[in-house]
C-alpha cells in the first residue's frame, strides 16, 4: 500500500531568528529541518505501517526551500519518495490541501497521515480540507493505530484524557496527535545520504479556483480562568476581612527585642520563642 | 513595550459589543447641571473620554423619582454627590439624551445609564442607614416600594428610546436595593425582607418589569457592592449567592462589582492610601459564581494593571473612571504604546471631594486642569509670538505653567532649587501610602522633555540670575515655608517642623506631641509617618477634629491607620507654651489648661505661608510677571496646578 505522509516545515524555536526585509528567518548556516511534533508522529507511524505492510512512504511537503529541508528529514528516516508541492511562502491550508489532493488523486494511495496541527499556524484545517477534497473519511486526534485483519483500529484522544476507539476503512486521512509516536533517531550518515536523494517537484495548479476559504478578521484571546486570589476568609470579622484586603494579609510586624542575661536564661528564652511559633515539637509542660 | 492582549479586545455584553475593556463607570461629579437634562458641559466632559477611546461611557448617575413630592428636603441621601434627577417625563428628555448617546456612539463606544434610588426617607426599615449619619428613615410601605420599582422600567423605556445601550440598576453605595439586600438594614418580616429570596425580591421585580416593558435589545446590568465589611451586613459569600440567585431569576447582562460606602471604610472611591485594585479578588469570586461578564472598579489607574486583571481572569471589564478623568486620552495612548505620556490618576479624590464638600458642584482634577473647564480650554490657542519664559520652581504649579506655556509654543526654562522636580509633592509622598504623588512629577518631567523645555536642577534662583536669561515672562512658583508657632518655648531644640520630620532631617523622640492647625492632610500624614515607626503620638488640634478639609471618601482610611497605630487626637486643643519637655495646652473653647509632661519632641503642623520674595524683587523688572501656587497662597495641589496651567495659557 502506498502511504502518504504530509509534513510542514516550521520555525525551530531553538534557533535564533532575525528579520530580513520584513521576513522572519532563522539564523543558521545550513537549511534546518524542523517539523512540528504532530508531523513527526505522523511520519513515524507512516514508516511503521509501511514496514508492516511492505509498503512505501511518500513524504509530501508544500513550499520552497523549507519544504525541501522537511522532505530530507523524512528521507533520512526512511521515506521512499519525496514530493515537493511547489507553492509560494503563503501556505494557506485550503490552497495547499487543494494542490496536495491533485497530487494524491493521481496516485494509488491508500492512507494519508498528517499532523493534526502544524507546529506554527496550528489551525488544524489542512487534514479536514484534504479529506473533503479527496472525499475520504477523516479521523482526527489519532493517538494509537492498530492494524488487524479488519483494517485500522484507531484510538482518538478526547476530552479529560478519555480515549475513543474507532474503526476506519481505507482509503482514509488520519490527523494524528503528537503522542502517537516519537520520531526515530537517524545517523549522520543517513542524513548525508538523504541530502543527495532526488526530490520530485509537483506544480500544484490552483489558479482560477477560489481558495480563500476564510479570512482572519479578529484574533481573540481565550477567556481567562480566574487566577487563584488571596482574598480574606469569609469567617473573619468585617474589620479583619478589610485589614486583609488593604494590607495584602500581612499582619503588623511585631517588634523584635534583645535577649539578655546568663546563657541559660537566653537559651530558655530562645526556646520559648521557637516553641510559641511552632518551630519545635510539642510545648513542654 | 507593554502588550495588551485583552484590554483592547472587544467584548460582547448582552446585545452590545463593547469595543474595549476600559470603562467609565458611572459617577457623580456633576459635570454640568441642567435639571436632569444633559447640557454642554455634561456632554463635553463625557464625550472627550469616548473620543479618547474609552469603550464604555457610564456618564453620571440618574436619580429616579421618589414617592415624596419633588424637592422634599430629604429626597436625596444626605451628603450624596448625585443631584441629577432623570426627569424622563419631560417632553425634551428623550431628544436631549439621544443627542448625547448619538455622540457616544459616533466614537464607537457604548452608553450605559445608571438608575439610582438614593433617598434616605423611605427605606426598608426604620433604623440609621449609614454609620456616619443619625438619619432614621420611614419604613417604606407597599405602595412606596411599588412606586420605586415602577420608576426603573419607566426610566428604562425612555432611555431605550434615547438610544442607551444598557441601563444599570445601582445596588451598591448605600442605595435602596442594597438596603434591601443587607440583613443589617432590612429587618422586614413581609415579602420584601427576612429570607435571602425576599431580600432580593426588590431587584428581581425591578428587572422583571424592565424586561416586560422594554425590548430585549436594551441590556440590563447591576452594580453590586461585593462585601459590606460591616458587622451584621452581608459578606462576599452572601453576595455570591445573591448575584447567582438574581441571575437565575431574571436575565441579567452584566455585573459591575466594587466595594465600599460613601462614608469611607472602605471607600468605593478608594484614595491613594489603598493598594491598587485591592478588592479585585471579590470580583474574581463573583465572576466564578455567575455566567455573565463582570466589571471590576476600584483604584485601577494604569493600563498595564488593567491588562493583568483581565489576563488573570479577575474581571472581563475594568472600571477606570478617575483614570480617564486624569487623562481622557489614555486608552488611545495605551493602544499606541505611548505609556509614558499617560497622565496617571494619583487618587487624591479632588474630583469627588470638590463635589461633596464645595458649594460649587462642578468637577476639578488635581492633575488635569481641563476637567470642569472643557469648553474654556477649547479656546486656548497657540501663542502668536514665541516668548522666552522662565519658571522658577518645579512644584506642581510651576510644572503646569511650564508645560502649558511650552505646548503653546513658548521657549521655557525651569529653574528648580532641588535635585529633582516635584516640590512639596515629594515631601507629601514621604508619608505612608502617599507615594502616589510622585506619578505627577514623573509625567511632567516626560512632558517637559518632549516639549523641549530646559530644566535646570539644583539652581537657587536669584533676581539677577533670572534677568540674565532675558525673559519676556517670568512665573514665580517658588513655593511656601512652614508657619512658625508663636508661643514661648517654640524655639527650643525639641520643637521641629513636620516638613523636616518627613524629610528625615529632624530627630524625633519616642513620645511626640503634634501641634496642629492644619485642616488638610499635613497633620494626619506626619502623625501616620511617626506612628508607623512605633512612636507614641498625640495630636493637639486647634478645633473640633483634624482633617476637616479631607474629603469623606479619604477620611475612613486616614483615621483607620491613625487609630490602628494608637494615635491620640485631642480636639479643640492649642499650645500655650512649651517648657522643656512639657507642653502647656489649653482648650480652644474654655481656655482650661492641661500640662502634657515627658514629651520628647514637639512637631509643628501649622500649614505654610507663601514665599514671594523673588516675585517682589522682580516686580517692575520684567514685562510679564506671575506668582502661582503656594508662593501666592498655600492651598491644595489642585489650586497650584489649576493656577499654573491658567498662567501657562495666558502668557
Amino acid at each position: 500500500m502506498r502511504i502518504a505522509v504530509c509534513v510542514k516545515q516550521v520555525l525551530d524555536s531553538g534557533v535564533p531568528l532575525r528579520v530580513v526585509d520584513g521576513v522572519v528567518r532563522q539564523e543558521a548556516p545550513w537549511p534546518i529541518a524542523h517539523l512540528g511534533a504532530a508531523d513527526r508522529a505522523a511520519l513515524e507511524e507512516g514508516l511503521k505501517l509501511a514496514g508492516k505492510l511492505a509498503g512505501v512512504v511518500t513524504a509530501i511537503s508544500a513550499g520552497q526551500e523549507a519544504a525541501a529541508a522537511a522532505l530530507r528529514f523524512c528521507l533520512a528516516r526512511g521515506a521512499g519518495r519525496a514530493v515537493q508541492v511547489a507553492r509560494g511562502d503563503d501556505l494557506d491550508p485550503v490552497a495547499t490541501a487543494l494542490a496536495v489532493s491533485d497530487l494524491l488523486a493521481g496516485g494509488s494511495f491508500g492512507l494519508v497521515l498528517c499532523g493534526g496541527e502544524s507546529g506554527d499556524g496550528g489551525s488544524g484545517r489542512f487534514p479536514a480540507e484534504l479529506a473533503a477534497r479527496l472525499d475520504w473519511p477523516l479521523v482526527t486526534a489519532v493517538a494509537a493505530v492498530t492494524l488487524d485483519s479488519d483494517g485500522l483500529k484507531l484510538e482518538r484522544r478526547i476530552e479529560r484524557g478519555d480515549r475513543e476507539v474507532v474503526r476506519c476503512g481505507l482509503p482514509a486521512v488520519l490527523a494524528v496527535d503528537p503522542i502517537l509516536a516519537e520520531a526515530r533517531y537517524v545517523s549522520v550518515r543517513a542524513r548525508r545520504v538523504a541530502a543527495n536523494e532526488p526530490i520530485d517537484l509537483f506544480r500544484g495548479e490552483v489558479s482560477g479556483v477560489d481558495v480563500i476559504g476564510d479570512e482572519l478578521i479578529a484574533l481573540e484571546p481565550a477567556k481567562p480562568r480566574p487566577k487563584r486570589t488571596s482574598g480574606p476568609a469569609a469567617g473573619l470579622s468585617a474589620m479583619d476581612r478589610l485589614a486583609h484586603a488593604i494590607t495584602g494579609g500581612v499582619q503588623q510586624k511585631q517588634s523584635g527585642g534583645f535577649v539578655e542575661g546568663p546563657p541559660a536564661t537566653v537559651a530558655a528564652e530562645i526556646l520559648r520563642f521557637l516553641e510559641e511559633r511552632g518551630f519545635t515539637g510539642e510545648r513542654r509542660g | 513595550m507593554a502588550e495588551f492582549n485583552y484590554l483592547f479586545t472587544p467584548l460582547k455584553v448582552g446585545t452590545m459589543t463593547v469595543p474595549n475593556r476600559i470603562c467609565e463607570t458611572t459617577y457623580s461629579i456633576n459635570a454640568g447641571r441642567a435639571d436632569g437634562l444633559p447640557d454642554t458641559i455634561f456632554t463635553e466632559h463625557h464625550l472627550q473620554k469616548a473620543r479618547g477611546g474609552v469603550g464604555w461611557i457610564g456618564n453620571e448617575t440618574w436619580l429616579l423619582p421618589t414617592p415624596l413630592p419633588p424637592g422634599y428636603p430629604d429626597e436625596v441621601f444626605q451628603g450624596g454627590a448625585a443631584v441629577r434627577f432623570a426627569i424622563y417625563e419631560h417632553p425634551q428628555f428623550v431628544e436631549r439624551v439621544k443627542q448625547f448617546t448619538d455622540g457616544v456612539h459616533a466614537f464607537g463606544s457604548v452608553c450605559v445609564m445608571q438608575l439610582t434610588h438614593l433617598q434616605s426617607t423611605q427605606c426598608p426599615s426604620p433604623l440609621p442607614i449609614a454609620l456616619m449619619y443619625d438619619h432614621v428613615p420611614h419604613a417604606a410601605e407597599e405602595e412606596d416600594i411599588q412606586f420605586m420599582i415602577d420608576a426603573y422600567w419607566k426610566a428604562a423605556v425612555k432611555f431605550h428610546q434615547a438610544g442607551a445601550d444598557a441601563v444599570e440598576i445601582h445596588c451598591a453605595h448605600e442605595t435602596i436595593p442594597q438596603w434591601f439586600f443587607s440583613p443589617y438594614t432590612n429587618r422586614r418580616d413581609d415579602r420584601w425582607g427576612g429570607s435571602p429570596e425576599n431580600r432580593i425580591r426588590f431587584v428581581v421585580e425591578s428587572v422583571r418589569r424592565i424586561r416586560d416593558n422594554v425590548p430585549r435589545e436594551l441590556n440590563v446590568g447591576l452594580r453590586l457592592c461585593a462585601d459590606e465589611y460591616k458587622e451584621g451586613g452581608y459578606n462576599l459569600e452572601d453576595m455570591k449567592e445573591i448575584a447567582q440567585a438574581i441571575c437565575n431569576a431574571v436575565p441579567i447582562d452584566y455585573l459591575s462589582i466594587d466595594v465600599g460606602s460613601p462614608w469611607g471604610m472602605p471607600s468605593y472611591i478608594q484614595p491613594m492610601q489603598y493598594p491598587l485594585a485591592a478588592f479585585s479578588y471579590a470580583a474574581a469570586e463573583i465572576r466564578q459564581a455567575v455566567n455573565v461578564p463582570v466589571l471590576y472598579a476600584g483604584r485601577v489607574n494604569d493600563p498595564v494593571l488593567a491588562e493583568r486583571l483581565l489576563a488573570e481572569g479577575q474581571a472581563d471589564l475594568i472600571g477606570m473612571t478617575r483614570a480617564t478623568i486624569a487623562d481622557p486620552e489614555f486608552p488611545r495612548k495605551a493602544r499606541e504604546g505611548r505609556i509614558d505620556e499617560i497622565r496617571k490618576c494619583i487618587a487624591c479624590n479632588t474630583c469627588i471631594g470638590r463635589v461633596i464638600h464645595d458649594e460649587v458642584k462642578s468637577p476639578l482634577c488635581a492633575v488635569n486642569p481641563v476637567i470642569g473647564h472643557e469648553l474654556e480650554w477649547q479656546l486656548v490657542q497657540p501663542a502668536k509670538t514665541a516668548k522666552r519664559v522662565v519658571v522658577v520652581g518645579g512644584g506642581p504649579g510651576g510644572l503646569e505653567a511650564a508645560r502649558v506655556a511650552a505646548s503653546r509654543g513658548h521657549k521655557v526654562t525651569v529653574l528648580e532649587k532641588n535635585g529633582e522636580l516635584g516640590g512639596q509633592l515629594l515631601l507629601a509622598a514621604q508619608a505612608p501610602r502617599r507615594e502616589g504623588f510622585v506619578d505627577f512629577p514623573r509625567y511632567e518631567e516626560f512632558q517637559l522633555r518632549q516639549l523641549g523645555v530646559e530644566v535646570r536642577l539644583n539652581i537657587a534662583a536669584t533676581p539677577e540670575m533670572v534677568l540674565e536669561l532675558k525673559p519676556d515672562a517670568v512665573v514665580v512658583a517658588s513655593g511656601s515655608v512652614p508657619r512658625q508657632l508663636d508661643v514661648p518655648g517654640a524655639g527650643q531644640p525639641n520643637v521641629v517642623q513636620c516638613w523636616d520630620v518627613l524629610r528625615g532631617t529632624a530627630q524625633v523622640g519616642q513620645r511626640v506631641v503634634i501641634v496642629s492647625e492644619d485642616d488638610g492632610m499635613e497633620t494626619p500624614s506626619v502623625a501616620d509617618f511617626l506612628a508607623a515607626q512605633g512612636k507614641q503620638v498625640e495630636i493637639l488640634h486647634k478645633w473640633l477634629m483634624i482633617g476637616d478639609r479631607v474629603e469623606r471618601y479619604t477620611k475612613g482610611i486616614v483615621f483607620y491607620w491613625l487609630f490602628k497605630n494608637g494615635v491620640t487626637i485631642s480636639p479643640s486643643t492649642r499650645a500655650r507654651a512649651i517648657e522643656g519637655s512639657t507642653v502647656v495646652a489649653y482648650n480652644s473653647h474654655t481656655s482650661e489648661e492641661r500640662r502634657i509632661d515627658d514629651v520628647d519632641t514637639v512637631v509643628l503642623s501649622l500649614g505654610s505661608q507663601g514665599d514671594p520674595w523673588l516675585y517682589a524683587a522682580l516686580k517692575g523688572k520684567v514685562k510679564e510677571l506671575y506668582l502661582v501656587g503656594s508662593a501666592f497662597a498655600p492651598r491644595r495641589m489642585v489650586e497650584a496646578t489649576q493656577q499654573g496651567a491658567s498662567v501657562g495659557a495666558m502668557i
